[in-house]
């Protein structure tokens, strides 16, 4: 996948909004591109940099979380980098999915869940040095018969 | 980026009417009012969300909190204007089946708790 755009911010919440910008305006360059599909790639970019801003100050770490952006074969891909300590990703959600019954009792714990949702694949890779989502949105949404994995 | 957040009253609900984009960065200014409004006692808490176009898992998450704190209180914390993108927001984490919607135009005695 060729990235088109690299943006790299401070890592500051007052940044969100730039990136969730960005990313919208860039998504909108493929036209047939439906507004819905823009809104859900916004929101989903947002948790990630959320996530990576809030693994930096958990760090107390002042360096840059790094966007990458690509349109290219009917397809959308966008990459979230931190310089966070990582997580496992296979254990994620200790309070449950978002369907459960008593899940609303928990303030917390929507973005992943969210992200997954949102996009039409998702790829975390975390190790202690760091974490890189990879969020991917089909230009043209892929069939129900289509097998689409998110991992 | 602040979020502007005035105040009206409808019967006995105080309404928030919020202006801006909700998520981590200002989100925390809308907790703070939540909370502000039920350690005033108003514990009967309309979120206006029209002017709102983005709102994210910090921000859902406020809501969320929002309810249990104004129910606690003997109230309840309900939403409106939500926009056709806030709604796919809410029925996609099924939060639309904690927060009630309310039509500010309607009679609020009708907004039973």
């Amino acid at each position: 996948m060729n990235k088109g755009i690299i943006l790299e911010i401070p890592s500051q919440v007052e940044y969100l909004s730039l990136v969730r910008a960005v990313v919208a305006s860039a998504a909108s360059l493929d036209q047939t591109l439906g507004d819905q599909r823009i809104e859900n790639l916004r929101l989903a970019v947002s948790e990630a940099t959320t996530n990576a801003i809030r693994a930096h100050a958990n760090l107390g770490s002042n360096e840059r979380i790094t966007i990458r952006f690509g349109l290219e074969g009917g397809r959308i891909e966008v990459e979230v980098q931190d310089h966070g300590s990582g997580f496992d990703p296979e254990n994620l959600n200790p309070v449950g999915p978002l369907t459960e019954t008593g899940r609303l009792e928990y303030e917390g714990g929507f973005g992943i869940p969210l992200m997954k949702i949102l996009a039409d694949e998702i790829k975390i890779e975390s190790a202690d040095e760091g974490t890189t989502v990879q969020l991917v949105v089909y230009v043209s949404p892929p069939s129900e018969d289509e097998d689409i994995s998110d991992n | 980026m602040m979020l502007a957040i005035s105040h009206s009253n409808i019967g006995q609900w105080i309404v928030l009417h919020v202006v801006g984009e909700v998520d981590m960065a200002t989100g925390p200014q809308l907790r703070q009012e939540i909370v502000r409004q039920v350690s005033e006692g108003n514990s009967r808490i309309v979120i206006d969300l029209e002017n709102v176009d983005f709102i994210d898992s910090t921000g859902l998450g406020i809501l969320v909190g929002g309810v249990k704190r104004a129910k606690s209180n003997g109230g309840d914390l309900r939403c409106s204007g939500l926009s056709d993108n806030l709604k796919e927001v809410f029925n996609l984490t099924g939060l639309d089946s904690v927060l009630v919607v309310v039509d500010l135009d309607q009679d609020p005695s009708t907004w039973e708790i």
